[in-house]
Order: C-alpha cells, then sequence, then structure tokens
C-alpha cells in the first residue's frame, strides 16, 4: 500500500514536472517562431496556450498576426475580434483587423453608426464589465447609506442624504446596467466568424436548396436561426442565407 | 463562317431581280473592264414590262464580235412579297482590240412607246484580267450529272436531266425530291461533356446558286467547328438509289453542357434553282424574242436549239431538327472531379524544390487526352497556406482539325512562399469520367516537399516594424497577466454579495424599526380587545362589593370599570381621559347610547361622595353598568366594521 502511495506521488511529481513550462516561456517561443516567419509553427504555439485556457488580449492579437501570415483568414479575424472582445479599444488589433476584413473579396462593409450610436458605444467600453462591476457596488453602498442617515438618523444631514439617495439610485442603475450589458456580448452568440473559404449560402436548410450567395472565410456573420446542422446567418448588409454550421465559428 | 455561299453553278453571272414594281429597262455586264481574250457577257433586262412589248434592237456591237447570244430568259421573282416580273436577252460578247468602248442603249417598245436602256463603258485591256470572273468559267462546279444542259448523269427516267422541267411537272415537288439538308450525328444518347459530331450536309441533284442563311446556334453545347476545305468538296452518295451530290456545310464538335433533350438547331439554305423548262412543239424561232415571249406563246419558243426556257426558282430548305439526349454523369463522382469527359492522362511537376521566400516556385499540370480538352477545369490543388497562390496560367495544346478532339491543357499555378521551412505540397488528384467504360477514373500525382529557407527580404524586415497601411502592427511582446479564469467579477458570487452586503444592516435597521412599532401597536389593540372582558371582571369584582354591602367599594369598582373600558376601547390613556374626550371620540353615537352612559358615571361620582339609597339601588345601578357596556360594545364593534 505505501509502495502504491509512494509510486503515485512520483507519477503526480513527472507529471508536474511535463508541465513546467510556463505559459510566458511559450509565448516567447512563440514570438520567436513569428519573427523567423515560421508562421504556422507560431501560430499552433499561441491556439496551444489559448486552448489551455489562457484569456489575453495580446495572446488572441499575436494569434491572429500568425495566423493571417498563415493564410489563415478566418481564424486570424476569429482571434481579432476575441482580443478586441476583451479590449474594444486597442489600435493596433483594430488596424490589423481593418487590414485583413479588407482583403476578404466582396466582404460587405457595415453602415457606418449613427452619432448617437457612437456616443453609446464609446460610453459602453468606457469602463470594462469588471469596472462597471465595482462602480455598481460602491454606488449600492452609497445608496444604502443614504437611505439610512435619511429614514433612520435624520437631522441636519436630511437634504444632504436626500441627494445623495437619489444620486446614488441613479448610478447604480446605470453601472449595474452597464456591467450587465457588457457581461451579456461576452456571452453572446449570436455573431460568428465563417471559416471556409467560399461557402454558398442556400435558401434552405437543406443541401439541395438553391444558392444565394457566396460568403467566404473570414466574413463577420449573425446567426439568426439554426437548426441540427444548418444555421441561418446574415451579412451586415442584410444578407440572409443557410449555411451547414460547421463552416462557421461562434466568437 | 457565319455565311458560307456555295456555288454550285453559276449560270448567268450575277443575276440581280428587281427590286421596284415600277418598269425599267437596264443593260448589265458581267465586268466593266475585261481582257483582250476575255469574254463579255451582256444583258439586256427588261423588268415588269406591262402590255405589248416588241421591236427589240440591240445596240451596234462594232468593236465586239457576238460570240453566243442572243439568249432568252424569263422569270419571276418574289421579294419580301412583292413579286416582279423580267425578260432579258443576253449576248455573249468578246472584244476585238483594246481600248474603252461605249455599248450604246438598246431599245425596246412597250405599248407603242420607245423605252431605252443605260449605255455602258467597256475598258478592254491586254492580257489577262484577273479581277474578272466570267461566271462561264465556273460551269463546272458540280452540277450533278455533269454538263449543262443535257449532261448524261442525273437521268429521271425519261431521258431528260434533272435541271430540266418538263411540262407539267410540279416544281414544289420536284425541288423537294433533288434537294434537301440533312444533320448526321454520330451519336444520339450520350453523356454531359462527352463529344458528339454534327455534320450538316446539302443533297442536291440539281444546278443551284446556295447560300446558307441561317447557321444552328447549339443551345446548351460548346461548339468547335472542324475546318472545311475551301471551296468545298463535293461527294457522291446515294440515297434511296438516286445519286446526290452532298456538300458539307457545317462539320461541328459538341459538348453538351447540360443535361436533358437538347436539340440541335436546323440549318437554314437558301438556294436560287435554274430549270429548264421543256415544251413540246417545235416553231420557228422569231426574229424578235420579245415578241413571242409577250405577244404569243413563250413556252413555243425554239430557243437556243432547244426547246424550252431557264427560269431561276427560289427555294428555301430547313434541315429537320435533330433531338439529342444528353445523360448527366453519374452523381457519385468524387470530389476531385471537375467536369472531365473522355481519356486523359495528367503530369504535375514542380520547377524547383529549394528554394528562399523571396523565389517563386511553378507547379505545372499538364492533362493531356480525347475529350473535351477545350473544357477543362483546373484539378483542384490543395496549396498550403504558407504559400502565396495566383490564378493558375491556362495554355491549350489542341491537335487541329482532330476528330474526337484531343490535345493537352496546361496549367501553371505560381506560388510564392511565405514561411520559411519543409512544405509539402500534397498530391493533385484529377478525376475524368470515361464514357466508355461508363467509370469515373482517377489519376493521381505524388505529392512535392518543398524546402523553403529564409530569404534576406531586407527590405520587407523594415516594413514590418512600421504600422503602415497595408502591414500588420507588430505583435505584441508582453502578456499582462497569464490567468486561465474567464474573470467576469459580474458573473461571480462576489460580486451579488458585496453588491447585496449594504441591505444586510438596511434590513435589519427596518426589522427593529418595525418590532418597536408592532409592539406598541400590539399592546393598545390589546387592551381594545379585552376591554370588555377587563370591564365585565371588574364589573365581577363590584358585584362581589354589591353582596358584601361595601357601597363605597362597589361605586369605585363600577366607575373604575367603566372609565378603564372607555380608555381602553378609545386608544385614550387613562390618565388623559376626561369627558369631555369621552363625548368627542363618542359623537357619533346615538344620543340614547351616551346619555345613560353619561348618567351612570354621574351616580357612581354622585354616590361616592353623598351614599344614598340601599342595596336596590346599588343593584340597579349594576344593572345598568352591564347593559350600558354591553352596548357600547355592540355600537363600536358595529362602527368598526
Amino acid at each position: 500500500m505505501r509502495k502504491l502511495i509512494f509510486f503515485l506521488v512520483t507519477l503526480l511529481g513527472f507529471a508536474t514536472a511535463l508541465q513546467a513550462q510556463t505559459p510566458q516561456t511559450t509565448f516567447t517561443e512563440a514570438n520567436e517562431l513569428f519573427r523567423t516567419k515560421s508562421y504556422s509553427a507560431a501560430a499552433a504555439k499561441y491556439q496551444q496556450l489559448i486552448d489551455q485556457g489562457y484569456r489575453d488580449k495580446a495572446l488572441y492579437y499575436n494569434a491572429g498576426n500568425a495566423y493571417y501570415k498563415a493564410n489563415h483568414i478566418g481564424a486570424a479575424v476569429y482571434n481579432y475580434e476575441k482580443a478586441l472582445q476583451l479590449s474594444p479599444r486597442d489600435e493596433a488589433t483594430r488596424h490589423n483587423l481593418d487590414m485583413v476584413n479588407q482583403q476578404i473579396p466582396n466582404n460587405p462593409e457595415a453602415l457606418p453608426l449613427l452619432f448617437f450610436q457612437q456616443w453609446w458605444i464609446t460610453f459602453t467600453q468606457l469602463f470594462s464589465a469588471n469596472g462597471w462591476a465595482v462602480m455598481s457596488i460602491v454606488f449600492s453602498w452609497l445608496l444604502v447609506a443614504a437611505i439610512i442617515v435619511f429614514f433612520f438618523y435624520p437631522g441636519r444631514r436630511a437634504p444632504a442624504a436626500r441627494i445623495g439617495m437619489y444620486a446614488g439610485a441613479v448610478l447604480l442603475v446605470i453601472t449595474l446596467g452597464m456591467a450587465a450589458l457588457r457581461y451579456s456580448e461576452h456571452l453572446d452568440t449570436s455573431s460568428a466568424i465563417v471559416m471556409n473559404a467560399a461557402v454558398k449560402a442556400k435558401a434552405a436548410p437543406d443541401a439541395g436548396a438553391k444558392d444565394m450567395f457566396e460568403l467566404q472565410e473570414g466574413m463577420k456573420v449573425a446567426v439568426l436561426d439554426h437548426t441540427q446542422e444548418y444555421c441561418k446567418v446574415q451579412l451586415v448588409d442584410g444578407k440572409t442565407g443557410w449555411i451547414a454550421c460547421d463552416n462557421i465559428k461562434t466568437l | 463562317m457565319l455565311r458560307r455561299v456555295i456555288a454550285l453553278l453559276l449560270f448567268a453571272g450575277c443575276m440581280q431581280v428587281a427590286q421596284a414594281q415600277n418598269m425599267r429597262f437596264t443593260t448589265k455586264v458581267s465586268a466593266t473592264t475585261i481582257g483582250l481574250d476575255e469574254g463579255l457577257q451582256v444583258q439586256f433586262m427588261l423588268e415588269n414590262a406591262q402590255g405589248d412589248v416588241n421591236g427589240f434592237t440591240p445596240p451596234p456591237f462594232k468593236d465586239f464580235d457576238v460570240v453566243q447570244g442572243p439568249m432568252q430568259m424569263q422569270g419571276t421573282s418574289i421579294v419580301n412579297g412583292s413579286r416582279s416580273d423580267y425578260v432579258s436577252l443576253i449576248y455573249v460578247l468578246q472584244a476585238k482590240h483594246v481600248g474603252s468602248f461605249t455599248l450604246a442603249a438598246a431599245t425596246v417598245r412597250v405599248n407603242g412607246n420607245i423605252v431605252r436602256s443605260n449605255p455602258v463603258t467597256i475598258e478592254v485591256v491586254k492580257g489577262n484580267n484577273s479581277a474578272t470572273a466570267p461566271s462561264t468559267s465556273q460551269r463546272g462546279g458540280g452540277f450533278p450529272g455533269g454538263g449543262f444542259p443535257g449532261g448524261g448523269g442525273g437521268d429521271n427516267g425519261n431521258g431528260l436531266p434533272e435541271g430540266v422541267l418538263r411540262k407539267g411537272e410540279n416544281i414544289d415537288a420536284k425541288l423537294k425530291k433533288n434537294i434537301f439538308v440533312k444533320v448526321a450525328v454520330d451519336k444520339t444518347s450520350l453523356y454531359e461533356g462527352e463529344q458528339l459530331t454534327a455534320t450538316y450536309k446539302l443533297y442536291t441533284r440539281l444546278p443551284t446558286n446556295s447560300s446558307v442563311t441561317k447557321v444552328p446556334a447549339f443551345k446548351g453545347f460548346s461548339a468547335k467547328d472542324v475546318e472545311l476545305p475551301n471551296p468545298p468538296q463535293a461527294t457522291e452518295e446515294v440515297v434511296n438509289g438516286l445519286t446526290y451530290k452532298v456538300f458539307t456545310i457545317r462539320k461541328t464538335l459538341l459538348f453538351p453542357l447540360q443535361s436533358g433533350q437538347l436539340e440541335l438547331d436546323p440549318a437554314e439554305v437558301d438556294n436560287q434553282v435554274k430549270l429548264l423548262q421543256v415544251t413540246p412543239g417545235n416553231r420557228k424561232r422569231p426574229r424578235d424574242p420579245f415578241d413571242d415571249i409577250f405577244g404569243g406563246d413563250p413556252f413555243d419558243d425554239d430557243f437556243f436549239g432547244q426547246q424550252g426556257e431557264y427560269v431561276t426558282v427560289p427555294y428555301k430548305i430547313e434541315s429537320a431538327p435533330v433531338t439529342i439526349n444528353v445523360k448527366p454523369v453519374p452523381a457519385n463522382h468524387p470530389d476531385s472531379y471537375t467536369g472531365a469527359v473522355g481519356q486523359f492522362r495528367m503530369d504535375a511537376s514542380i520547377d524547383k524544390d529549394q528554394l528562399t521566400t523571396d523565389d517563386a516556385l511553378t507547379l505545372k499540370v499538364t492533362i493531356t487526352g480525347q475529350g473535351n480538352v477545350n473544357l477543362l477545369n483546373a484539378p483542384k490543388v490543395s496549396i498550403p497556406g504558407a504559400f502565396e497562390r495566383y490564378d493558375p496560367k491556362v495554355t491549350d495544346d489542341i491537335a487541329k482539325n482532330s476528330n474526337p478532339l484531343s490535345g493537352a491543357r496546361i496549367f501553371e499555378f505560381p506560388l510564392m512562399p511565405q514561411e520559411a521551412g519543409d512544405h509539402v505540397i500534397p498530391a493533385i488528384d484529377f478525376t475524368y469520367f470515361d464514357p466508355v467504360s461508363q467509370s469515373f477514373k482517377t489519376l493521381h500525382s505524388s505529392p512535392f516537399t518543398v524546402h523553403v529557407t529564409p530569404g534576406k527580404q531586407t527590405k520587407h524586415e523594415k516594413e514590418d516594424f512600421s504600422v503602415g497601411k497595408n502591414e500588420l502592427a507588430p505583435i505584441h511582446r508582453v502578456v499582462t497577466s497569464w490567468s486561465k479564469a474567464s474573470g467576469f467579477f459580474f458573473s461571480s458570487v462576489w460580486f451579488w454579495l458585496l453588491l447585496l452586503l449594504p441591505v444586510v444592516p438596511l434590513v435589519w435597521l427596518i426589522m427593529k424599526k418595525r418590532r418597536e412599532d408592532y409592539n406598541t401597536q400590539n399592546a393598545s389593540l390589546l387592551k381594545h380587545r379585552n376591554a370588555n372582558k377587563v370591564a365585565l371582571k371588574r364589573l365581577s369584582l363590584a358585584a362581589k362589593y354589591l353582596k358584601d354591602g361595601q357601597q363605597k367599594a362597589f361605586y369605585e369598582e363600577t366607575s373604575r370599570a367603566v372609565w378603564g373600558y372607555l380608555s381602553n376601547k378609545l386608544h385614550i390613556p387613562f390618565a388623559e381621559l376626561n369627558r369631555q374626550l369621552v363625548t368627542d371620540k363618542l359623537q357619533h353615537l346615538r344620543a340614547d347610547r351616551t346619555t345613560p352612559l353619561f348618567e351612570l358615571m354621574d351616580d357612581c361620582e354622585m354616590a361616592l361622595y353623598a351614599p344614598s339609597g340601599g342595596k336596590g339601588r346599588m343593584q340597579q345601578t349594576y344593572q345598568q353598568a352591564i347593559e350600558i357596556i354591553s352596548n357600547l360594545e355592540q355600537d363600536l364593534k358595529q362602527q368598526q366594521v
């Protein structure tokens, strides 16, 4: 029995030793591979880190670059979008994604947003989901403090407490709403990237249906509906069609 | 080759047909410039003359010898629905000497009026003039049976040649029997993409000047014409025991592009058939031919030593459409099938297997064989992502006039390596459908291994570090945190705990306040509810005093019972209780209820300070007190409801 335990312990030790390579080492290796133009190998290393569960803007961004250089446009767009989810206002990611999108043939361009939509997006992106969440906690404490003062210990502080109560309530609702919104954006599975080249969009979820238009690798689509194997997708210009779900990867 | 004119026989040169309805008298010549030794054909043509025509006088042919003529022709033509009749006289002349000569006008008398034709100037030069092409030289061009008019072949049974129309013979039936167009196809059922050879042939036994007016469009096919010899060569074919001259109008290799029932369009051929109309009888030839044509019986003309005259009959024929049944290729084709049908060989090669990222590589795929070579699509080549690929350059090397179509198509894929390392270009598969064995056959090349070393690319390297418009921004070197957590505070329990934490003291404070409020409220409620019981208890104590005859104690207790009752029932603290307050509280009650109450109070007060009466009075007061309290209890209850 003791022998068995000893054996298990050594085995465990080996296993940890094998995993001893830190993610930073792998990351540096991948960067080096990228520098020597071995893009496929670099992309594989980045992907390995992502598959291990690491979530970081720089990781997704570098993976996007490597995939782009290795001619995997779909995977490149996917990783850039992932990086943008984590850091929506990152200039380098936006630049590279724009550049890749321009190289996709027949890629429809979304209509530019109206000024108030633009403002709204800028506002929601002022803080990350976690930032909004922390702020909502602070305001909930402030609100409760103001309520307690106003209802239980009024006196000279009553007017200040009243203002604090109203302001706290409004700010709590806003920050909580923003936190929820930003969080739901991450859960949103309605956006997807086309991962295969020249996918024919069909008029109905059936292999024999009429071809409507062609989707190129790297196009961003909204998934409106799906059956077991077919997904109804919509391009940013409003065209809809059915394609096999394994052609797209949900963001 | 939209319009191929087949000159089978040109008898009268450029025969022109009058277009207008009005009368015209014209002089036409076969050429305005002739050689000294060449013949000149002069035609005097009277169109649409109605009425009495006579007195034709030809111009004097001073500088020419009349070689032949006059020959007379007459006919009818219908062009665009308007009919015109013409009569013409033809002379064949030969110039005597070199120079420029004018043929004066010929005259004819129509209904008594003299009509003149146009004078024509002829230039006679020395020797052969290639510009002229007298029709007579083409005479031998393939009339069935050889010569004209009475050649040996083409006998229709009674010794007359086919080009002769006997009296009473139906022209239409004759034409139908002797001229037709046929489409010959080598198969009528085939696979999509398989080759079909269609030959359009003109069969004739009559002298005719034919031109193809409508060529088939071959809808649903890819067509490749076979070049035909020019001028067309005639062959002979026996159909139903009759020998026909056969001219190939068009020969086309067809490749169906779709499956189903496809129809080969008909070809349309316009013929100008020249027939000699034979008339029985042997009259003396009149000196003036017009006299006879218009004045007498035109068929009784003894013309040119023959009995009859030449007429030109337009005849339009169309080939019968042919239906071709095209079968689709079997559906179970491999992925690498791109539509090739036939028998093919494939050869694939790369021009180098070691290069740097600065160089380019060419992958060359040659497909050779028989079949739809001209329609071959590039085989599917899965180029690894490490290469930048471009559209292939396609060159054809198809054997001219090959039937079946054979040759080679060469695809050259230029490849630019983007990545250093050993890359494998996977084997290329090319699948074709063999219609003979009715099966798909797949050819495989061997895979290619390419060793790519990093090139210098000094310029490129520099650009990589600047965020240009078409360059990627450089990669990040640092990762801020190596955390695997999804990192969403919002979805964590801690967030909600912290968010709701301040609610705890708030709730506690509220609870505390509510309990306090409840307790105070509850006390008075209990008193209110138990007021009757307390009052009755006190009254029962009073009843004991009544029995014992303790007058003072009895009144005290009764008074306390009534006041206590009011205090509890009306939520008025005992200390603040006075008559005025009670009157206010009970003012909504009827006066006959409040009056005895106040009387009872007065009685009790009076009896306390001035005891009077006896046991009977006490008994009455007691009864009164019970009655008043129970009445009040009832009233207040109703009021509450």
